[in-house]
């Protein structure tokens, strides 16, 4: 009997405390998308051979991202973005944000993070290839690259998979250039992006929305200052931190530890 | 047996009212909802936000076993895109209504496979359910139910079941009663409090500070938990020219999380020099040493103050 009216009262008090979890699961799938336009196909192939084939690169980005407060409040950040690459396993990336620019040094498995708003550094043992880097960055520490699909080694595998869907929707000026204007759409994420007209379909412009997000940001980001054969030595991808600065380990998503390289730079 | 697991039971009732604060906001945060404050990284530690993702990273995030359809809201913006094309236009805004349809129907849930446990999580709280038991967590309460026991908290109380054993405890605003043994024992008190059982004893304490004092618990935060800014009025605390930010007898270190730094609560690191215990410390002597043991960690006493050193055996 004392069993039966604990379990009783268990129930009672169980009951309204999870009744807070959400209703609707087992919901139907939404039927899958249409499929993707050979032109806007074709033109995302091209910008991806050009890209894939350029063993050093250089570029600029302007980005306004969507950000949502706690309390749903949405705001813009403004967002620069420089990246220097070389093909296949160096890259560094400097992004201005609020004042403060941050700085990325990827070079041959290691890599440093550095800030000018606060006095610290880390340094992290990362993948060989620059592939398996990207995918370490977005995936291990949460690293936020809109920009990154363009680093990998086929962009086109990186933008597009079996679910995505795609339109052209013809040609534009951006920035002063003609540019074809693609959208492409997938259950995660939809990209719209304009190409340079002519031979050298690089970025002008690409708009991510962030659909799965509360209240939907997006992240548009304007390219400029494309130089696929920059000549940097090998500076720009040695990564030393600036004087003073202190090292502090780096956390992964969940606040765990990332390995650091063997030997400090 | 029957002791040490139902001792186990009322720790965790009396953890989880000493964390109940800080744990729901790690897990709002977790809900999408902190967002980031700035570019490269997220500042709200722990927060899933796709916003500033690549396509490909988007997608990775989206496979890992979120199953989240968009919100009404989300589809009314899906149909601003940036182009003139009246025909599509006119689709999308048909997809639009139909989905706010559907999300007034239906709320929105992410699920997440984390090893063997499944995250569930929705607008008002988050489940994680495992072979061995489930816990939850939402805006006015959580609870824990394993196979044996059950333990529960919400804004005014606390419970504790052990179904092996058949008993029981409740913890409310103005008093506790107990169930042991076919005996029922109760009590008031004007404002919360803990009911501990160790050793085979019952302990009642008035409220959370004055068990805490007793049982020797740190406050409440839980080593791990990351934030975008150190706490105000910190001090800062050197080891091995190491910097470690200090304040309410919590230790924070800074660590980078993506480009951006923020501020992991740790436990007290060996070497740190404090001014002043931590209360409800005990003391223990080693080799004629005198050691403070608050919350787990063990001091000596030094010239500015008391050191933190490993704990001795």
């Amino acid at each position: 009997m004392r069993r039966t009216l604990c379990r009783a009262a268990l129930a009672a008090l169980l009951l309204p405390m999870i009744s807070f979890l959400p209703a609707g699961c087992g919901r139907e799938e939404v039927a899958p998308p249409a499929g993707l336009d050979p032109r806007a196909d074709e033109l995302l192939q091209e910008m991806s051979d050009l890209l894939s084939a350029t063993q050093r690169l250089s570029f600029g980005a302007s980005e306004l991202r969507d950000v949502v407060s706690a309390d749903g409040e949405v705001r813009q950040l403004a967002i620069d973005h420089t990246t220097y690459l070389e093909r296949p396993d160096r890259l560094r990336r400097e992004l201005s944000v609020e004042g403060d620019t941050a700085t990325v040094v990827y070079s041959q498995g290691s890599m440093g993070v550095h800030g000018t708003r606060q006095s610290f550094y880390a340094l992290a043992e990362v993948p060989p290839t620059l592939d398996e880097t990207l995918d370490f960055l977005s995936q291990r520490l949460d690293m936020k690259m809109p920009i990154a699909d363009l680093l990998y080694s086929s962009p086109y595998e990186s933008y597009v998979d079996s679910s995505t869907t795609g339109q052209y929707l013809g040609e534009e000026t951006v920035e002063g250039t003609s540019c074809h204007h693609l959208a492409f759409q997938h259950p995660a994420i939809d990209f719209e992006m304009w190409l340079e007209s002519g031979d050298r379909p690089l970025p002008c412009k690409l708009v991510l929305s962030y659909k799965l997000d509360e209240g939907a940001p997006t992240s548009v980001l304007t390219f400029r200052e494309w130089n696929l054969s920059p000549e940097f030595g090998s500076t720009p991808f040695e990564y030393k931190p600036p004087d003073g600065y202190v090292r502090i380990p780096f956390r992964g998503r969940g606040g765990e530890r990332v390995p650091e390289p063997a030997a400090d730079n | 047996m029957r002791t040490r697991l139902f001792h186990r039971v009322l720790a965790v009732i009396t953890i989880l009212l000493v964390t109940l604060g800080p744990v729901t906001d790690v897990l709002a945060q977790r809900g999408g909802r902190g967002g980031a404050a700035r570019g490269g990284g997220s500042r709200d530690a722990g927060s899933r936000s796709y916003s500033g993702s690549s396509v490909r990273q988007s997608r990775a995030t989206a496979q890992t076993g979120r199953t989240r359809e968009p919100s009404a809201q989300t589809s009314q913006a899906r149909t601003t895109r940036q182009t003139s094309q009246t025909s599509e236009r006119a689709t999308q805004s048909d997809q639009g209504t139909r989905a706010t349809q559907s999300s007034d129907q239906q709320r929105d849930i992410d699920t997440d496979q984390v090893g063997e446990a499944t995250v569930i999580q929705g607008e008002r709280g988050t489940a994680v359910v495992g072979e061995q038991g489930a816990i939850a967590a939402g805006e006015q309460g959580a609870v824990a139910v394993g196979e044996n026991a059950a333990v529960g908290v919400g804004d005014e109380g606390a419970f504790a079941v052990n179904r092996e054993t058949g008993q029981g405890a409740a913890v409310g605003e103005e008093g506790f009663a107990i169930a042991d043994e076919g005996n029922v024992y109760g009590g008031e008190w004007d404002e919360g409090g803990v009911v501990w059982y160790e050793e085979d004893d019952w302990y009642v304490y008035d409220d959370v500070e004055a068990w805490q004092v007793a049982a020797g618990v740190a406050a409440g935060i839980a080593i791990g938990t990351m934030l975008a800014t150190p706490p105000a009025n910190y001090t800062t605390v050197y080891v091995s020219s190491a910097p470690y930010y200090f304040y309410d007898n919590v230790f924070y270190a800074p660590v980078m999380q993506g480009t951006t730094v923020v501020y992991q609560v740790i436990p007290p690191p060996v070497g740190a020099v404090i001014s002043t215990l931590p209360a409800g410390c005990t003391t223990k002597s080693v080799n004629g040493v005198t050691h403070w043991i608050c919350s787990g960690s063990a001091y000596i006493r030094v010239s500015s103050g008391y050191q933190v050193v490993a704990m001795p055996s």
